[in-house]
């Protein structure tokens, strides 16, 4: 077998969706940490590897595989029989159904809202022209924007309420389904699972008036089931940032049409 | 019974048309027109609640996600496959793929709708146009449909729209000058939602996709143009739209 080794930053959102995945199906792997808030994500080096100049990335062999949902979907093809994913075609289409969900709704507004209140301010203590200069560096275009809408804090009420939303949307859908059976896609914990948790799991903080024992208990008790199994303690426990609590990169983009 | 409907054998209508017509899967042809908001219409929304076109309805079984359920064609139908075997083309596959989704698709539409859908679309009785509106469930799609209709893009947007445009050319010629198809040394599931999302540039962007500039892209549209199941496809084409197509192919000199 290919040796894996994974480029990542904090076990939070994108990052975390991976790191669990390769834990919960026993896959030894490299890490090594990439400093995204010193902007390493954009060495030459690392942009040679993706040049989307994003993390995670997964290296196998000789390729390097981007995009937190697809390599998911790469792992539990690529080393069979972990049972994390349904095999036949009706399961795997509600598998990607939600991924897609999960990637276009809660990545980007938790991002956003996430960013807002938690690393906006810390990066205010930051020297600012030190950090204009770092974001006008960033040789991507739509990274280099991104990054430059979150230094500044640059979001406008309507985005806040926008991803506000969102997630109050994506959170009644979990809950709905939570209250049939015990896991989103069913009776089997999958890869769906880890990839909402790694996406809601810092929710009852960010947005206690969405996600709270009382406006979510299924969702509240899908958290710490998934919570206290050993995968996922073991990436927390790779957490090396120790403030503030909840950390958030800046995010893939919403839809540009609205 | 498997039933699709569907709009135009483009962009995502066009992915599970070609897809079936590959594998050789009968299926019940629903005509959807989108321009005459079919896809609001109350028996429509009793099928697929987010009035999205296209959907997919197998035994039962309904799909709204195009891009997804070219895989569940693929793995469910006997056929051709339209998947690559190794896990890593695999992943290619799905990369491009996100990429014609939510980076090269929507800019490349937000640009057709403000000099084409839009104005036509426009003729119509403005009190239809705002009834249509009003029966869009999705928030996400009404905002999207308002921006549409009334050409409400500011500069920065359509101009944003064709830096990713011209970004996403150049970014897909690169990749085609390293392996024949989108994954790899195979048709696959890749080709064609790219295919659909770039079938006319030939025509439409002249300028910028052609022998001289996009070698690889106009060589790999020769041989996606070439195969039959992509002419059965556009035989389901009602409006304007295929006859792109066939502009095309005589310009790639292919008819």
């Amino acid at each position: 077998m290919a040796k894996l080794k994974l480029y990542h930053w904090e076990p939070v959102t994108e990052c975390a969706k991976v790191m669990i995945c390769l834990r919960e199906m026993e896959l030894d792997f490299a890490g090594e940490y990439v400093d995204i808030l010193e902007f390493k994500q954009y060495a030459k080096r690392f942009l040679k590897m993706n040049p989307a100049g994003q993390v995670p990335v997964l290296v196998y062999g000789r390729d390097a595989i981007s995009e937190s949902t697809l390599i998911n979907e790469f792992l539990v093809e690529a080393f069979p029989g972990k049972n994390l994913a349904p095999t036949d075609p009706k399961g795997w289409y509600e598998l990607q159904a939600w991924g897609k969900y999960l990637d276009y709704n809660l990545g980007p507004s938790v991002a956003t809202l996430g960013w807002h209140t938690t690393m906006a301010p810390m990066m205010r203590q930051r020297d600012p022209k030190k950090l204009r200069k770092a974001v006008d560096k960033i040789p991507i275009h739509e990274r280099r924007a991104a990054w430059s809408a979150a230094v500044g804090d640059a979001y406008t009420p309507e985005q806040l309420a926008d991803s506000r939303r969102k997630i109050e949307l994506a959170v009644k859908r979990m809950e709905g389904i939570l209250a049939d059976t015990p896991w989103l896609t069913g009776e089997d914990y999958t890869v769906i699972d880890i990839n909402a948790y790694a996406l809601t799991s810092s929710l009852p903080r960010l947005a206690p008036e969405i996600v709270s024992a009382k406006t979510s208990p299924k969702l509240m008790n899908w958290l710490d089931r998934i919570r206290s199994r050993p995968a996922v303690r073991e990436v927390e426990a790779m957490r090396t940032m120790e403030e503030p609590r909840d950390v958030y990169a800046p995010g893939p983009e919403h839809s540009r049409w609205g | 019974m498997l039933e699709l409907y569907h709009w135009e054998p483009n962009a995502n209508s066009g992915k599970p048309i070609i897809a079936l017509k590959e594998k050789g899967v009968e299926f019940v042809s629903r005509y959807t027109d989108l321009l005459a908001w079919d896809q609001h219409k109350p028996e429509y929304l009793a099928i697929n609640p987010n009035g999205t076109i296209p959907t997919l309805v197998h035994d039962g079984f309904m799909m709204a996600e195009s891009s997804q359920m070219g895989e569940y064609i693929d793995s469910r139908f006997p056929g051709p496959p339209l998947r690559p075997k190794n896990p890593v083309e695999r992943w290619r596959m799905r990369w491009w793929t996100k990429f014609f989704d939510v980076y090269f698709g929507p800019s490349l539409s937000m640009i057709g709708w403000s000099i084409f859908v839009g104005p036509m679309v426009r003729q119509k009785d403005p009190e239809e146009l705002r009834r249509a509106i009003e029966r869009i469930p999705l928030a996400e799609r009404r905002i999207a449909w308002t921006k549409a209709i009334y050409n409400k893009f500011s500069e920065e947007e359509l101009a944003e729209s064709q830096r990713r445009v011209n970004n996403g050319i150049e970014l897909f010629e690169k990749a085609l000058e390293e392996r024949p198809y989108v994954a790899g040394e195979t048709y696959s599931l890749a080709d064609i939602n790219a295919f659909c999302m770039a079938y006319a540039m030939p025509v439409m962007r002249p300028e910028d996709v052609n022998e001289e500039k996009t070698p690889h892209i106009i060589d790999w549209l020769r041989r996606v143009y070439a195969r039959p199941a992509i002419m059965e496809s556009f035989k389901l084409g009602r409006t304007p739209l295929a006859e792109r197509a066939l502009e095309v192919m005589r310009k790639l000199g292919q008819s």
